[in-house]
């Protein structure tokens, strides 16, 4: 290290070399691995309240699937006619249906086909979309054709109706089946006609990573095609789709619901809360014992409400950008 | 853009085959016999059995009745349902129904959306911006028919406000309730859109050389703001209006609306396949042209855009 070289009343303002190494301050650790864009958006999604509230819900639901037991002590299956509409009493919070079963018992154990429907149906959707999606993206030329036109095509059929339709047949066909048939069902019939969204977005999304330089860069130190596509363009392109699907898992709750409601969705023999809610449109009408109504439609809202903060926090997360504005 | 239009329009043509294709397999598909369906519990014998199958075109194989009932469509054709009224008279007396419940429908989700919205993205998170963030989200977390019911119960029952139910003679008064109903969903992400849209653009170039000059808030808001941010929201409303018309069966059912949501779903419960087929076909084609309709009025919109 060279003698440092002071001039007179300089010492005063700066630190001699000794006691600064500017090396260390300046330095690039090279060997230090910058962080994913995963690792930063989970740093930001710790920060986030809407995520923490959105957590809380969603542990919340996933310990009443798995040990409805410790909530209620009824049988959600067990009605008897003689306590049909009895007010609420003890370990029975909030009384019973027309059929004379426990409102509050039927609302624990019916969270379990809900989600069940909620989070199978998004799970094929997901792999669907982004399977198709990438591969037109990617390869474009007739197969990306084939694709953007067949999700044209299922985008054009309205989603309730078709579903409608689909269910009805395989109601014909299979009438007796049991609990998982019957999601089964309801999931296929969803999935069937809600991909083309997904695929659409993983598709733009992969049009826009594959043109960047860093795809060109791993092309000429010879990564193939199909490890371009798998390693560097797939999960660059997630982002988007991961965001739609946490919200669309809330929206195929309220579509198994809505089909339900109409009598397509699960079998009145599975307790679910769309049965639960069709079972309660008399009630509504006539405007009493409303609990057999609000007791459900609330903990369906409260659910949908924490998957769909879920997606708005990983949102925000992943694209700070919008969020700073 | 005559060019744009008229390619624009050849792209439909695969979209409403493949549509249509797809519904008359799932149709064709559902196990039971059509001919049972239409002549309910009496025994028929085997020379009607095969005269009705003749006019339904049931004895030829299933890609030539799709062919017929493509070509017969073309000229609005539906063939007739169970009641020998033919299919294209029951959809043009419910499809004005439908039409006007989602006019309405879309026009209080575009005042109200686009209204709120703007106030919403101009204070970005102030306490305004927040609380419609939740009202949003617990009106897109309830369903439709919860809602339905509620409101019938609240403002047709208990207060009087509205019609209980509408019915065969129906008004635009009538139809008012139904369209809020139907209207909220869409309304929370038109409010979302707008106000995503006017954050944006609040922070665009184009508006600090706007603000720059010295031009006064009001003219950057309306000159510089709105009329940018309003592009994506226009196009989405008119996306909706397609979605909306196939979207009201749920809302219809809950207020006895007498349109084709209604009459589709009671035509699938019947196993009346002609009506099926007919409706969605209607509503396919609804779609493909307003996803046209708001093509076009993109590049009205925002004259950066050119179809060659």
């Amino acid at each position: 290290m060279p003698e440092s070289v002071t001039r007179p009343g300089q010492a005063r303002f700066v630190a001699s070399l000794e006691e600064t190494p500017l090396q260390a301050v300046d330095a690039v650790a090279s060997d230090v691995v910058p962080e994913s864009q995963w690792k930063e958006a989970w740093k930001r999604l710790r920060r986030s309240v809407l995520f923490w509230i959105s957590a809380v819900i969603i542990l919340g639901l996933a310990i009443v699937i798995a040990f409805p037991g410790l909530f209620t002590s009824a049988d959600p299956n067990y009605a008897e006619l003689s306590r049909s509409f009895e007010p609420p009493s003890d370990g029975h919070p909030f009384g019973f249906t027309r059929q004379g079963a426990d409102v509050w018992a039927r609302t624990v154990y019916g969270a379990r086909a809900s989600v069940a429907v909620g989070v199978l149906t998004t799970l094929v959707v997901v792999v669907l979309g982004i399977v198709s999606g990438a591969v037109a993206g990617f390869f474009g030329g007739w197969v990306d054709s084939l694709i953007s036109r067949l999700a044209d095509i299922f985008l054009a059929i309205p989603l309730l109706l078709a579903c409608i339709v689909v269910i009805s047949v395989i109601n014909n066909a299979w009438p007796k089946r049991g609990f998982w048939g019957s999601i089964l069902v309801v999931v296929l019939a969803l999935s069937l006609f809600a991909w083309p969204q997904i695929t659409r977005q993983m598709r733009g999304a992969v049009l826009e990573i594959k043109s960047l330089e860093f795809i060109d860069a791993a092309s000429a130190i010879g990564a193939t095609r199909m490890r371009n596509l798998v390693r560097h363009v797939v999960p660059n392109a997630l982002a988007p789709v991961i965001v739609t699907a946490t919200i669309s898992l809330g929206v195929f709750i309220v579509a198994e619901a809505t089909l339900s409601f109409l009598g397509l969705g699960l079998p009145s023999g599975v307790v679910s809360w769309g049965n639960d809610l069709s079972d309660a449109q008399n009630e509504v009408r006539s405007g009493q014992h409303l609990s057999v109504m609000w007791v459900p439609a609330t903990a369906l809202a409260l659910t949908v409400l924490g998957f769909i903060l879920l997606g708005e926090a990983v949102r925000e997360a992943l694209d700070p950008k919008a969020s700073r504005r | 853009m005559a060019w744009y239009i008229a390619r624009r329009l050849l792209l439909m043509i695969p979209v409403i085959l493949g549509a249509t294709f797809i519904i008359y397999a799932l149709v064709f598909l559902r196990p039971g016999d059509p001919v049972l369906n239409l002549v309910g519990d009496k025994p028929i014998g085997p020379d009607v059995k095969a005269a009705i199958e003749a006019e339904y075109n049931l004895d030829k194989p299933f890609l030539v009745q799709w062919l017929l009932f493509l070509k017969d469509a073309l000229t609005f054709n539906f063939g007739i349902n169970f009641s020998g009224e033919p299919v294209a008279a029951e959809i043009a007396r419910a499809f004005p129904v439908t039409a006007t419940l989602a006019v309405m429908a879309l026009a209080i989700e575009a005042v109200l959306g686009i209204g709120l919205g703007v106030v919403a993205g101009l204070r970005r998170n102030g306490w305004f911006d927040s609380s419609m963030l939740l009202v949003t989200l617990v009106m897109l977390a309830i369903p439709i028919f919860v809602v339905g019911f509620v409101f019938q119960l609240v403002f047709g029952v208990k207060l009087g406000w509205a019609d209980v139910t509408v019915g065969g003679d129906w008004t635009i008064g009538s139809l008012l309730l139904p369209a809020i109903v139907l209207a909220i969903v869409d309304l929370a992400y038109t409010l979302r859109l707008t106000r995503t849209s006017v954050a944006e653009n609040l922070l665009a170039d184009h508006v600090r050389t706007a603000r720059a000059k010295g031009l006064p808030n009001r003219l950057v808001v309306r000159n510089h703001v709105l009329r940018n941010s309003l592009v994506p929201v226009v196009t989405y409303l008119g996306v909706n209006l397609g979605t909306l018309m196939a979207g009201a069966v749920v809302t219809e059912g809950i207020f006895n609306v007498p349109g084709i949501g209604n009459l589709a779903f009671d035509a699938i419960s019947r196993g009346e396949n002609t009506t099926v087929v007919s409706v969605v076909t209607v509503m396919v084609l609804v779609y493909a042209l307003m996803s046209l309709v708001v093509d076009l009025l993109y590049a009205l919109l925002d004259p950066r855009i050119r179809y060659a």
